[in-house]
This record gives C-alpha cells, structure tokens and sequence, in this order.
C-alpha cells in the first residue's frame, strides 16, 4: 500500500502573533511557523501503517519557512520517499492550492491512502483534506484517531471520534483520504544526530507548485488580534470562603440548580 | 424572493446535540420572517427534538436507517443530491466531528464557498459577512461572503445565548424516502458507535446510494 503524508507548517501558537499593517492576514516574515500537529499525528499514523502493513510512505510538502527541517525529521524517523513542492510566495499556500497540487500529484504517484491533519489553525476557507478527497472522488472520514487494517486489502478501520467521549469504528474503502486528529500513539521522538545524519544523506524530489494562485472564496476584509474581554478571577479566602464561592458562581451560571 | 437557508441536523442517541438548536436559532435570525430555514433530518424525529426543530419551517427527514448512522460522506452526497443550490442562501453546519466532514465535502462536491471557524454571522445588503476565530482563538478574521450558496461551519457557543421570538406557526414535515440501488453510498461505514474505547462489536452495516 502506499500512504501520502502531507505536513504544512502552521503559526507557533505559543509566541505572539503578528497582522500585517493592512490588516488583512498575518505577518508571515514575523511569524514563527511550526509544523502543524495534527499532521505531525498523520506521519505517525503513516510511520505504523508502515510497521504493521509494510506501507511505502511517500511525504510531500511545500517549500515554505524552514520546512526542510521537518522533512529531515520525518526522512530520519523511516519515511521512504519525500517530494518537495516548489512554492516562492511569501504565504504559505491556501487550501484551493493545496487540492489542486495534490489532485495532481496524487494519482502520479500510485497513492492509495493520503494522511493529513484534519484542519491547521489557519484554515477557515476551506479544508484540504476532505476537499482533496471530493475533489479526487475517494472516500473520506476526518476527526480519526487511528487507522487499523481490517484483514482485507480493499477496506480499512478508521476510529473517529464523536461529541460525549462516542467512538465510531468506520470501515473505509481505498482509495481514500483520512483527515487525522491524533495518531494512535503519539508522535515518536528522534534524536538530533539521527536528523543530522539524515540530512546528510536525504535526497527531496522536487515538483512545481500550482500553476496560478487560487482566490480564496471569501474576501478577507480584517485580521486582527482577539480582543481581550475578561481576565481570570482569583477566589480568595478560606476554604469555606473559597468554596461558598464557587457554589454561588455555579449556581448563577446554571450548572447548580 | 425568499432565500433558503439549510441545516442539517445532527442527533445522537435520540437526543438533537446543541450545537444544532445553535445553528437553527443563527438561522433564524438570518432568515427573521422573509427567509425560510429547513431543517434536514437523517431518520426519525427524536421525541425530544420538536422543541429544537420548531426553529424551522420545513422539517425534511430522510426515512431511510441506513443514512441514520452519522457517516457525513454518505449524508453529503445524499444533501447534495437532494438540495437544489439553485434555491439556497446557506448551509448551516455545526463545527463537530460531524459537521467537520460534512460542509467541506458539500462545498467541495458543489464547488461553492466553505467558511469555517466561524463565530458570528450577519446579512449587511446583498453579502454575507462572517467572524471567524482562527490560530486557537488567538485571531478574528471578518470576511465576505458574496458567492451564494455558502456553507458555513458554525462553532459551538456562538449563538447560545441569543434570544428568538416564538414562533406561532408549526414546521411542515416533508418525509423522503431514501431508494436504494445496489452499491455502497460512498464506501465509508459505520460499525457502530460506543463510549469510550470500548468497541462495537455488531455487524458492520452498509450504507446504500440512491
């Protein structure tokens, strides 16, 4: 079988933000950019597939930020193949982007599975994963915690996660693309000198981006930063005290009755 | 002309999740009394639902159990076949698990707009004008939404506390019958849901495509 993994870097959310002086996206060159966890989880999920199934895991990327140093991570923890996808903006790319690349690249290369995250923090106009799957025509289901074999080669498990801790187990066919949330375990670590010896030996493929920026189907017309409404409030006092006033703001809030 | 707006509902174990009323009462005050707001309902009205479900003017429920389970590839495609986008304003969908999987692959499957993440919602002339909060709520983003029809993912809490007048009329119930051919709907099943991580063990059930 062989497993698309798709990583995009995505804003720190841990460092400030910053918007541009128009207003109208954030300032990528002040930006510190991470890789995107929940596609961090999809290249674990790979890595497994990979384990258990025998999967070829095929990684691709667009060339944005410092994103060789996450294709040396994933080269270093077992990846079979990686393919960098030129991209000279100064925006990383937008979802329409993202699809059109991949509806192309995809059945190129023999895919049966693609694994990405099932949303980045920045995608509100779109979403890649689910629009790759309709717009290649698989099969999809997002928000999933692991994907198992199922003893056939054509189906597949997929545990997706519903509202109230419900967990459904969802047979899905191949070809399809599976939006990951978390991987069944969490991302495996490797160590610095493993990614330095990869990054020694490590040969990307290198493809052309989109042939034309994509429009995103809404006009952005503000970013900014989100207004601060309220702080936390410390309770203070005694136990006793502490805890009258808790029962007072549960029972204003409703949660008592 | 009166504008359509659409929410698919999303119900669990006999009970219409919150986040559902949530995007009726958004709909509602988008549609106030010109526009009409139809309800989609995959299976029986639960018994506790008419209250949540009197938001609406239309109830359209799809008869068929197999499109009962929440497998939103399978419901996408059935909405997307049954829904003429020529009538519609809005698609409405919570930002579940659910709703995650469903407004994308509706938007993508009729080619038109998918704003998400979204917080607050506003009719000013002939646009749609949407808050979204991105980057784990760190950013607003106040976007316009001119392409119709758009499917718009609701987050939950939006529009909780917003008031609605009641309403004096009851919604129509429209019920269709789901046919089948042979085939499976879309290739993704559901084998059952269960708490926790305690799995479903009953057969795996197929779901079919009209």
């Amino acid at each position: 079988m062989n497993v698309l993994v798709t990583v995009r870097l995505v804003p720190d959310l841990v460092e400030p933000l910053v918007v541009s002086p128009q207003e109208d996206n954030l300032d990528w060159e002040e930006t510190s950019l991470v890789l995107n966890e929940s596609d961090d989880h999809a290249l674990e999920e790979a890595l497994l597939l990979k384990e258990k199934h025998r999967a070829r895991i095929t990684v691709t990327a667009f060339d944005f930020g410092e994103i060789d140093q996450v294709l040396y991570m994933a080269a270093a923890k077992g990846v079979d193949r990686i393919i960098k996808i030129s991209w000279p903006h100064r925006e990383p790319p937008n979802s329409l982007e993202i699809v059109e690349t991949l509806a192309r690249l995809v059945p190129a290369l023999g895919i049966d599975l693609v694994l990405m995250g099932c949303q980045s923090p920045t995608e509100f106009l779109g979403m890649a994963a689910p629009q790759l799957a309709a717009t290649l025509g698989w099969s999809y289901v997002g928000v999933v915690r692991g994907v198992e074999g199922s003893g056939r080669s054509e189906a597949w498990r997929a545990f997706k996660e519903y509202p109230g801790a419900i967990l459904a187990e969802m047979e899905v066919r191949l070809p399809a693309v599976v939006g990951i949330l978390t991987a069944s375990q969490p991302p495996r670590y490797v160590p610095v000198s493993r990614i330095r010896a990869a990054a020694q030996q490590v040969q990307f493929e290198t493809i052309e981006g989109p042939d034309e920026l994509k429009e995103p189907p809404a006009a952005i017309r503000r970013v900014y930063l989100t207004p601060v409404t309220a702080h936390a409030t410390m309770l203070r006092g005694s136990e006793e005290e502490v805890a009258r006033q808790l029962v007072e703001l549960l029972l204003e809030k409703g949660i008592l009755k | 002309m009166s504008r359509r707006i659409a929410v698919p509902v999303e119900a669990y174990q006999g009970k219409i999740t919150d986040l559902t009323r949530e995007c009726l009462i958004a709909a509602r005050l988008l549609a106030g009394d010109q526009d009409e707001v139809v309800a989609y309902m995959f299976g029986e009205i639960p018994a506790e639902g008419n209250s949540v479900l009197q938001l609406a003017d239309r109830i359209i429920t799809f008869e068929d159990g197999q499109v009962g389970q929440p497998v939103a590839l399978a419901q996408a495609k059935l909405l997307c076949s049954k829904l003429d986008r020529a009538e519609l304003d809005l698609v409405l969908v919570g930002s579940s698990s659910w709703g995650l999987d469903l407004g994308p692959l509706m938007a993508a499957y009729w080619g038109v707009p998918l704003v998400a993440n979204c917080q607050w919602l506003e009719r000013r002339e002939n646009s749609l004008w949407a808050t979204c909060r991105i980057c784990a709520g760190k950013l607003m983003v106040d976007v316009e939404v001119e392409a119709r029809p758009a499917v718009v993912l609701l987050l939950p809490g939006s529009f909780l506390r917003k008031e609605v007048a009641p309403r004096n009329r009851q919604p129509v119930i429209e019920r269709e019958t789901v046919a089948r051919r042979n085939g499976t709907i879309g290739s993704v099943s559901s084998g059952g849901l269960s708490r926790s991580e305690k799995m479903w063990t009953s057969p795996r059930r197929r779901f079919w495509w009209p």
